[in-house]
């Protein structure tokens, strides 16, 4: 009986696994999400890894470039310490974001410019909807999805809205008078030391979704200049399902340390072995 | 209850009332164009081209091109503003034309004008043929989507208008028969000092005669500086104040633009070019930087000598600008800014014209270098997990000169940490986590000194990490499931025995196994000895043994459910065994041994007779 109640706890633990491992990931900004507002393209394409931006500092400035999109959480003074000295020593940092953390980093990093958390809206040049704008990035043109603008005058504009977007103030749909018409600068580039900040005022031009949406590819590559993006993970707001799965992943880290999986490698085999003679054994028994 | 209740609706509806960071692009559905919001562009449109500012319509009208709208009103809507910018380009050309062909009449070149002239009639052509289109898809647009796109269709008609009406005039100038004008210009002297007056001489004719009384307008490098009347042989003179320009050299020149009746006679005209000298002092002014090379925050001296005193000067470096007085020899100390990078920089200085005095430029370069550190590492080769140990990390200053203080950060694998020191050389104390894999890793120690005068630097050795938990669990994993195959194999054996290993128990022991009652009971009745046979066959097929305290029928209850079918034959025969051994009464042992014989068939048991 007691093995029997063992087995079903077994069964379900291990059910339990593999739906945690199975279970599809819909977290914005996850990199194992493959629906439509994850980074999975963009993970999967760029061979891009996952960063802790406490460990920004020792990141090699001239083979990677850092990317903080979409923050929800505060930065640590650490955080901001570490990406600090990543940017003076020559590296180069994208902040993508809208209505997230963003300005703590920007404050953080005394770099006089500011994400202004307003709506973006083009009910003239976008793509499908006055919220979804296109941006021009010299002639070429870069589809934005919720975004917001810089307010930036003294930092080269990499990218700005077109000359119909306005701010929608009061998310009513339409342009009132007190609001503010465009261009409006959507990504500047901050020298900063021997380092250099891009800005961006939307978190989502690299999910799923947007990544292959007008030239946001070939944005994507100027971006990175050639390196290999590492993705700050953690400033997400991950979800209860994320969380077991990372814990599970954590597990199998553990798994693969060097004593672990040798000694397991090495068990393995030579229990199957003796499972083996026995079942010889019997076998010439029945015999 | 209810403030939890309502806790946890806020916790519910908080979340969608965040601002949304995206939405899925393809499920939005295109919204249709609000009319108000294109109306306004329109009215720029028209109020752009209405001033004559072409150049700035075309760049809307332009952006209008890539608009998103509906699928049913978007060719309406892409087709007037395909025909409204072709329009404005035409117009745009016909503007700029008329004005360039305007200038050749008034330089009397007539012939020119005339064949700019036939461009600007075949563009207006043109753009009269577009404008039936346009007025088509104007009306379209007011009636679909509500925007007033009648605002550029008049603008356009007004700018055709005007611009057919500027042809018409200029036409009208060219193909009259009109009579050239000569005009000279000339000048005694080829050089002067700036804000010097330079007497110039001229004379304006027509087929050989001078034209007496006639306004001539005086052009110094580039500016109209004044104008001088013609006298009665048509000669004028003009004295010219020199601008106070700080150039090698100006151009100077005439122009006659007939008036009134003249307009109606003769051809304007613009004289030849007469070339003035410029004179002026250019300062001699001489930087030098001490010291050449400089580390942030370090100082740095700039001396300025000047061959002209009290000239204004504004001194340019590390994006910062000084103004300055400069004397012959003028001093200016500077603190390089804690927070620059390393690299060559260069100090500009300008000093302002005054006068005769022209501007005076120098500048001078110099180096930020910030000072190398050297760091050395002492940090054991092999480590235990948990056992705590010490990094003795000391970091020195190019030249043996102390860095002041400064964070050192050791990374080993995934492990980091960080202490600040302020003297030479500092232990970081550590301990490696249970859980930290064992192998070969990199030690790589930061050194981020805290004076920005000093370079960050680090370095890289090698260790070797044992962890003494992770090789036990190493050893505990073949343990745990040799502990585990031994376990299981166990119960296996000892369910499996073998029937025929029963008999091998030793004699000594079965001997000493005490009989049960049932075989104890005794008796000469024929019906009870039956009785106690099937009472043995029962206890050995039900395994219930009959005990001294069981009456006859509490046993037959006992063992009745186990017996099932063959119950009912066990039940008689107890009945028959009451009744021969407690009434007395007459019982034919046939009958007990015929359902005994009856039970063993049943059950499939035989007993050795007794």
């Amino acid at each position: 009986m007691r093995s029997y109640i063992l087995l079903l706890l077994l069964l379900i633990a291990l059910t339990l696994i593999a739906v945690t491992l199975v279970y599809p990931i819909r977290d914005d900004f996850s990199p194992l999400n493959p629906y439509w507002n994850g980074l999975e393209k963009f993970f999967d394409e760029k061979n891009a890894s996952c960063l802790n931006l406490a460990a920004a500092d020792t990141v090699d400035p001239s083979k990677n470039v850092i990317l903080i999109i979409g923050p929800s959480t505060s930065f640590t003074s650490r955080d901001i310490q570490s990406l600090r000295i990543f940017l003076l020593r020559g590296g180069r940092v994208v902040l993508a974001d809208d209505f997230g953390t963003g300005n703590e980093l920007l404050t953080g990093l005394k770099v006089p410019l500011n994400l202004t958390g307003y709506l973006l809206s083009d009910p003239l040049i976008n793509i499908g909807s006055p919220y979804l704008p296109i941006a021009y990035w010299g002639k070429r043109r870069i589809a934005l999805n919720y975004a917001t603008t810089l307010n930036s005058s003294k930092f080269r504009v990499i990218a700005q809205s077109s000359f119909f977007s306005y701010l929608d103030i009061n998310q009513n749909g339409k342009h009132d008078e007190n609001e503010p018409t465009g261009p409006f600068p959507v990504a500047v580039l901050v020298p900063y030391g021997p380092g250099e900040l891009l800005v961006i005022s939307d978190s989502s031009i690299l999910i799923n979704s947007m990544e292959s949406r007008e030239s946001n590819r070939d944005f994507t590559d100027f971006l990175l200049s050639g390196k290999t993006p590492l993705v700050d993970c953690s400033h997400f707001n991950m979800s209860k399902a994320s969380m077991a799965r990372n814990s599970l992943q954590e597990t199998l880290y553990f798994l693969q340390s060097p004593e672990v999986k040798y000694s397991t490698a090495l068990t393995i085999p030579w229990i199957v072995a003796l499972l083996l003679i026995r079942n010889l054994k019997k076998m010439r028994g029945h015999r | 209850m209810r403030k939890i209740l309502a806790f946890l609706l806020i916790l519910t509806v908080l979340p969608t009332l965040a601002q949304p960071r995206h939405v899925n692009p393809e499920e939005v559905t295109s919204p249709s164009i609000d009319p108000q919001f294109l109306s306004s562009f329109y009215q720029l449109i028209s109020s752009y081209i209405m001033s004559g500012n072409l150049t700035g319509s075309s760049d809307i009208l332009n952006h209008l091109l890539n608009i998103t709208a509906p699928p049913d009103i978007r060719y309406i809507l892409s087709r007037f503003h395909e025909l409204a910018y072709s329009e404005n380009e035409l117009l745009r050309a016909v503007y700029s034309n008329l004005k360039l062909a305007r200038d050749l009449a008034l330089r009397g070149d007539l012939n020119g004008s005339a064949a700019m002239l036939n461009d600007i009639y075949r563009s207006l052509a043109e753009a009269n043929l577009t404008y039936i289109g346009l007025e088509d898809a104007a009306r379209e647009v007011e009636r679909r989507v509500g925007a007033r796109a009648g605002l550029v269709l008049t603008a356009i008609a007004k700018m055709i208008g005007n611009c057919s009406a500027g042809a018409s005039d200029l036409n009208e100038t060219v193909r009259l028969n009109l009579t050239k004008t000569e005009l000279n210009l000339s000048s005694l002297r080829t050089e002067a000092w700036v804000g010097d007056s330079v007497q110039l001489f001229g004379s304006l004719r027509a087929n050989g005669t001078g034209l007496a009384d006639r306004k001539v307008i005086i052009v110094a490098d580039g500016r109209e500086v004044g104008s001088s009347l013609t006298d009665i042989n048509g000669s004028f003179s003009f004295n010219l104040t020199v601008p106070y320009k700080y150039v090698p050299s100006i151009l100077i020149y005439a122009i006659f633009i007939p008036n009134g009746s003249d307009s109606l006679r003769y051809r304007s005209s613009v004289s030849n070019n007469v070339t003035l000298k410029l004179k002026y002092i250019t300062p001699y002014i001489n930087i030098s930087v001490e010291p050449g090379n400089v580390t942030p925050g370090g100082n740095l001296s700039v001396n300025i000598s000047s061959s002209i005193v009290n000239l204004n000067a504004s001194i340019y470096v590390f994006d910062m600008l000084i103004k300055r007085v400069l004397s012959y020899y003028t001093a200016i100390g500077l603190r390089v800014p804690d927070n620059i990078s390393e690299g060559p920089y260069k100090i500009l200085v300008l000093s302002e014209p005054s006068g005769v005095v022209g501007p005076g430029r120098e500048e001078a370069s110099f180096y930020v270098r910030k000072i190398g550190i050297k760091i050395d590492v002492n940090i054991p080769s092999y480590m235990l997990a948990l056992i705590p140990y010490k990094a003795k990390i000391c970091v020195i200053g190019e030249g043996n000169r102390s860095i002041g203080p400064y964070a050192a950060k050791l990374s080993i694998s995934s492990l980091s940490m960080e202490t600040l020191s302020n003297s030479t050389c500092t232990n970081l104390s550590f301990s490696l986590p249970p859980l930290f894999p064992s192998g070969s890793l990199e030690a790589r120690v930061l050194v981020i000194p805290n004076g920005t005068e000093f370079r960050q630097d680090s370095v890289s050795t090698y260790i070797v990490a044992i962890n003494p938990i992770m090789v036990l669990v190493a050893l505990l994993i073949p343990i745990a499931a040799l502990l585990a195959y031994r376990h299981y194999r166990r119960p296996k054996l000892k369910v499996k025995p073998k029937i025929e290993e029963v008999p091998e128990v030793p004699k000594a022991v079965e001997e000493e196994k005490k009989p049960s009652y049932s075989e104890s009971l005794k008796s000469d009745d024929p019906v009870v000895k039956e009785y106690i046979r099937a009472v043995m066959l029962v206890e050995k097929a039900t395994g219930i043994q009959l005990m001294p305290h069981h009456t006859i029928s509490e046993y037959a209850k006992i063992v009745a459910s186990k017996l099932g079918d063959s119950s009912e034959l066990f039940q008689r025969l107890s009945y028959l065994a009451e009744m021969r051994l407690y009434s007395s009464a007459e019982v034919d042992p046939s009958m007990a041994r015929s359902i005994r014989t009856q039970l063993e068939l049943k059950l499939g048991l035989k007993l050795p007779s007794i």
